[in-house]
């Protein structure tokens, strides 16, 4: 078993161009697709194998920039099933513009997806819960003001120190971005 | 390619994810049995590595399941069984498909008539 797969010249030179035509592909898609190609091979091809079988069983298996161009674009069915990933993104992030409601949305689609595992999804739950709509909360509330009256003035409000304020700001816009960016790559990768 | 392989390949397009289902809805098959059973049916898959990608986005889309398994003195076997979800979309094309069928034979029907 396996030894026409391993020495067999012919087999050896097809799986290195099937290696080859498939770099542009996620790591993970990649192991996936040559893992089922040599057990193809392995199953059709007996320890025996001349030549000729060789040639035979890689013509009906067609040739690998083929194979790796099937891999490359998503199908009908596919397709069909990107949306929900996407408006999950969408809902989880400017979706949260629509008070409570949006990012709920948003985070129903992202336990529903099959494409993201539980890591992901805590991630995308955990940082931010409400994803931006913090943010969107504290560029709304007045800040605290400094009225002066005839050289008297008075503070109202809540006025952060300024680096405290920044670094707040920068926190809420760049965790759910992150954890965006995360998400995203998870999807291209096909986690 | 020839012209008259065109409209084939076409035609294939988006119709061969639902044939494999169709060969999954008979029962859990490992990759090679799938392939050499869709083999049978001349003129479904342009080439049989083909499959192996097309499996792997139905997997994603949760429309079938797999696992590779060691079946006692044998190689390790990915095993395909078609998902729930899968069974509707299934049930889903195959009313799409019988409407469309129908519809495109009418339309022939026009021409054929006049001839």
């Amino acid at each position: 078993m396996g030894s026409t797969l391993h020495a067999n010249a012919l087999v050896l030179q097809f799986r290195r161009d099937l290696r080859h035509a498939t770099k542009a592909l996620p790591r993970q898609q990649r192991r996936a697709l040559l893992d089922d190609i040599d057990a193809h091979l392995d199953e059709a091809l007996p320890p025996d194998a001349t030549d000729s079988d060789v040639r035979a069983v890689l013509d009906s298996l067609g040739d690998a920039e083929a194979i790796a161009a099937a891999a490359t674009p998503a199908g009908a069915l596919a397709d069909r099933r990107i949306a929900p990933e996407v408006w999950a993104l969408v809902m989880l992030t400017i979706g949260s513009l629509l008070p409570v409601l949006g990012w709920a949305i948003g985070l129903a689609l992202l336990w529903r997806s099959r494409r993201w595992s539980t890591r992901d999804k805590l991630l995308g739950t955990l940082v931010w819960p409400g994803g931006m709509q913090p943010l969107w909360i504290m560029l709304a509330i007045p800040s605290g003001s400094t009225d002066c009256v005839n050289s008297v003035c008075t503070d109202s409000g809540f006025v952060p120190p300024p680096a405290v304020g920044v670094a707040i700001l920068v926190i809420l816009v760049a965790a759910p971005a992150a954890v965006l960016v995360h998400l995203a790559r998870g999807l291209r990768h096909g986690a | 390619m020839g012209r008259a392989a065109l409209p084939a390949t076409e035609l294939r397009r988006g119709v061969v994810e639902y044939c494999v289902l169709s060969v999954l809805a008979t029962g859990e098959q490992y990759g090679y049995e799938l392939v050499r059973r869709l083999a049978d049916f001349d003129g479904i898959v342009t080439s049989e590595g083909t499959v192996y990608p097309l499996l792997a986005r139905l997997n994603e889309s949760g429309l079938v399941t797999s696992n590779w398994r060691q079946v006692e003195g044998a190689r390790p076997r990915k095993y395909y069984a078609i998902a729930p979800e899968g069974r509707r979309a299934l049930d889903d094309f195959r009313g799409d498909w019988a409407r469309f069928r129908d519809l495109v034979d009418h339309v022939l029907a026009l021409s054929d008539k006049g001839q």
